[in-house]
């Protein structure tokens, strides 16, 4: 009996063991594969999609990783082939993906077919996911930054609503009057203020000329260029010219109202594409867009961000070539719409002139799609800094926000307060 | 064989068998989900392992000079989790015991009120924290709103003011004294009333039975409260993350220590998923924690009846 019972465990342990080792061969399905990463509400409209495409290519099974974490995904038996990312968080895992260059000659058969391919994307957008001259990242959506504006508040007003040919002057004055108060509490502002990271402050930054870095990868905090775009950050908010919210004030009836989704919030400079869902999920809300203003003292800088985010092929993909032939099929005409359709600004020509052709009364919010391309073409990538996205966010924005509530004597004083804390993080960065 | 199978059978036969056959499946959890991963995280604060590099590469003590030398939001993170830890537990203690004292009271319907007061423990913090960030903004809740309206008065900055965020996440974190409350509830209710009789006989006071009788009786549970409080508020991090975000707005004054390692290891942000950092930081919350808990098993010596059992 004893023995028996012996035998019996010893074969349930060789029966572990065997099963243990058979996971390690691969499973042959598997490997037909390719696993993709995607938001979860993109399931109705993916779903689809990629039915016909394996209906079209039995050799290959698609299986769509809704809301994981990508990077927790990787390390599994099983990764995902494509990846998503943004230019922006790039930098920091460059090295997982492959470079599609030759993948892209192998498919259109040649180099000078495969750079026809690539000249479909409107300028910028597949350039910013280039590293040591390979194409790591292929672009399915664009943010790009822009004057958001509440049609229903200007109309109220009878102030004619922005144009492209804006200046900050004219932001501020309209600001001004689009700012109402009741019993001394604000019921309406003239303009949001984005808190928290580089959205809002990073632009007027910009257009008075200054950036994060120099030209050498060196902080740039402490330029007067630089610093004019914060202390014009603080104006908005803070001071006679006031027409947004202070993040930092504690007074009854001084607070942010709801931001530009609460309709008591006329414009939003900066905003971010990926908010367009939200906004027209929204009954009667009727907003629009237009370039964002250039500062009055130095009209030729730019002050957009254009930051884009899209697919690349892991470098432990199990099989790269049919994970290529995907990627392809997201590129069709079909896949570009799809992409569309679930609200992203797909950045090819293709895509634009497809939006573009709709007459502008049958667009939906924002209808301006003109002033979206055109500020494409006139906005800047962000640093490809793997730590500017830390050292933008809390460190550096902290030093604003105690700027905005009168805790430094003036902006030189931010400046080096500023500087301080970025290189304090840095510093704790290998 | 024989003398194997007689082992056996000895090993069968004795206690240790037992208490492995009952402790087996305790054992394997807590070597499985709390050995290994202490072992692990103090591995991992050895290296610059990150989730967004392939490569890792043993630094030794590299991490901790590092968070030594540069991380400005160390000493900052310590005394928001220790000054948060000490307010919210001295409160804690204070409410819970004065709440299980009024419990202890031969009243009608004290069972309905020991529901009312234990129901705020069983409410998920993150929802009671999104409740008092409502009541608590300063530009629109309840509190200030009213403070202005009908007395003229602008109330505190609360959470977002830097001078009152963390006094703001104490006054949140009393909403969870019930366990506490339970524990000296349960430890009144084991005072022997004879002790009681006995005193009055002796024509002692109310003041002199409470300090002679009822402390000495309940301090064992005092202690273990106590013990419990400094934990729970040193590694708290529901209400910082809440309140302040992983950013411990504003200006890191609502940042708790168990949030700035959270923000380093998970947070792709900041920084890329430092997880060898991130750990060196975990080991050295381990180490302040493990001295705050040796302090108070050394002060117990003065307050802790050693005969009650």
């Amino acid at each position: 009996m004893k023995r028996t019972l012996l035998a019996g465990m010893l074969a349930l342990l060789m029966c572990f063991g065997v099963l243990s080792f058979a996971g390690c061969g691969g499973d042959p399905e598997q490997l037909e594969t390719v696993r993709i990463i995607a938001h979860s509400e993109m399931e109705d409209v993916l779903e689809p999609f990629f039915q016909k495409f394996m209906a079209e290519n039995e050799d290959i099974r698609i299986e769509v990783l809704y809301g994981v974490d990508q990077l927790d995904q990787m390390d599994t038996q099983y990764p995902p082939d494509l990846l998503f990312i943004g230019n922006v968080q790039l930098d920091s895992i460059a090295h997982y993906f492959v470079d599609l260059n030759p993948l892209m000659e192998d498919y259109f058969g040649g180099e000078a077919e495969a750079q026809a391919f690539m000249d479909t994307f409107l300028t910028g957008t597949a350039e910013s996911l280039v590293r040591d001259g390979k194409q790591l990242v292929l672009p399915v959506n664009a943010n790009v930054s822009l004057l958001y504006y509440n049609e229903d508040l200007f109309d109220a007003e009878e102030l004619a609503y922005p144009t492209n040919d804006w200046t900050l002057s004219d932001f501020v004055e309209n600001g001004k009057k689009l700012t109402k108060q009741e019993d001394g509490r604000y019921t309406q502002w003239g303009a949001s203020t984005t808190q928290g990271w580089w959205g809002e402050y990073l632009i007027y930054a910009r257009l008075f000329g200054g950036d994060f870095y120099d030209a050498s990868g060196n902080l740039a905090l402490n330029t007067p260029a630089f610093k004019q775009g914060i202390q014009f950050f603080k104006d908005k908010a803070e001071g006679p010219d006031k027409f947004a919210p202070n993040p930092g004030s504690t007074a009854v009836g001084q607070g942010d109202l709801g931001g530009f989704a609460s309709r008591r919030t006329a414009m939003e400079l900066g905003g971010h594409t990926g908010n367009w869902p939200s906004y027209n999920a929204l009954d009667n809300f009727n907003w629009n867009v237009a370039m964002i203003p250039t500062a009055d003292s130095n009209p030729d800088g730019i002050g957009a961000e254009l930051a884009v985010e899209g697919y690349g092929i892991y470098t432990g993909a199990l099989n790269k070539e049919k994970a290529f032939r995907v990627l392809m099929y997201m590129f069709s005409e079909e896949g570009q719409y799809a992409f569309g359709s679930l609200g992203r600004l797909v950045p090819t020509t293709t895509y634009r002139d497809h939006v573009l052709a709709t007459p502008y009364e049958e667009r939906s919010n924002p209808k301006n799609m003109e002033a979206v391309f055109a500020q494409m073409e006139k906005s800047a990538v962000l640093p490809t800094d793997p730590n500017f996205q830390a050292v933008a966010g809390a460190p550096v924005y902290n030093t604003i926000a105690t700027f905005l509530n009168g805790g430094y004597a003036d902006v030189d004083a931010w400046a080096e307060a500023a500087t301080k804390a970025a290189e304090d993080y840095l510093a704790t960065v290998s | 064989m024989n003398r194997f199978s007689s082992a056996l059978k000895k090993f069968k036969r004795s206690r240790t068998s037992v208490f492995l056959m009952f402790a087996a499946v305790p054992i394997v959890g807590y070597l499985l989900f709390y050995f290994y991963p202490i072992l692990r995280t103090l591995m991992l604060s050895f290296t610059d392992k990150t989730m967004t590099r392939p490569d890792v590469n043993v630094v030794w003590l590299d991490n901790y000079i590092r968070i030594f030398r540069n991380e400005t939001l160390l000493g900052k993170a310590l005394v928001n989790s220790i000054i948060y830890a000490f307010g919210s537990g001295v409160i804690t203690l204070v409410i819970a015991f004065f709440m299980a004292l009024l419990l202890n009271s031969k009243v009608k319907g004290v069972g309905v009120f020991r529901i009312i007061l234990f129901l705020p423990f069983v409410i998920p913090t993150f929802a009671s924290a999104a409740i008092f960030k409502g009541l608590f903004d300063p530009n629109s809740g309840l509190i200030n709103v009213f403070l202005y309206d009908n007395f003229g008065i602008q109330g505190p900055g609360w959470f977002k003011s830097e001078d009152t965020a963390l006094l703001t996440m104490i006054l949140m974190s009393i909403w969870g004294f019930g366990i506490q409350m339970l524990i000296f509830l349960s430890a009144l209710q084991n005072v022997p009333a004879s002790l009681y009789e006995a005193a009055e006989i002796d024509g002692a006071s109310k003041t002199r039975k409470f300090l002679s009788i009822t402390m000495p009786m309940i301090s064992p549970m005092l202690f273990l409260n106590v013990v419990l409080v400094t934990i729970n508020g040193l590694k708290s991090f529901n209400t910082g993350y809440l309140i302040g975000g992983v950013e411990g707005n504003p200006n890191n004054s609502t940042l708790l220590f168990p949030v700035l390692i959270y923000r380093i290891a998970f947070n792709t942000e900041y920084g890329g998923r430092r997880l060898g950092y991130a750990s060196a930081l975990a080991y050295i919350f381990f180490l302040v924690i493990m001295v705050f808990t040796a302090v108070q098993f050394i002060m117990s010596k003065f307050y802790v009846n050693k005969d009650v059992e």
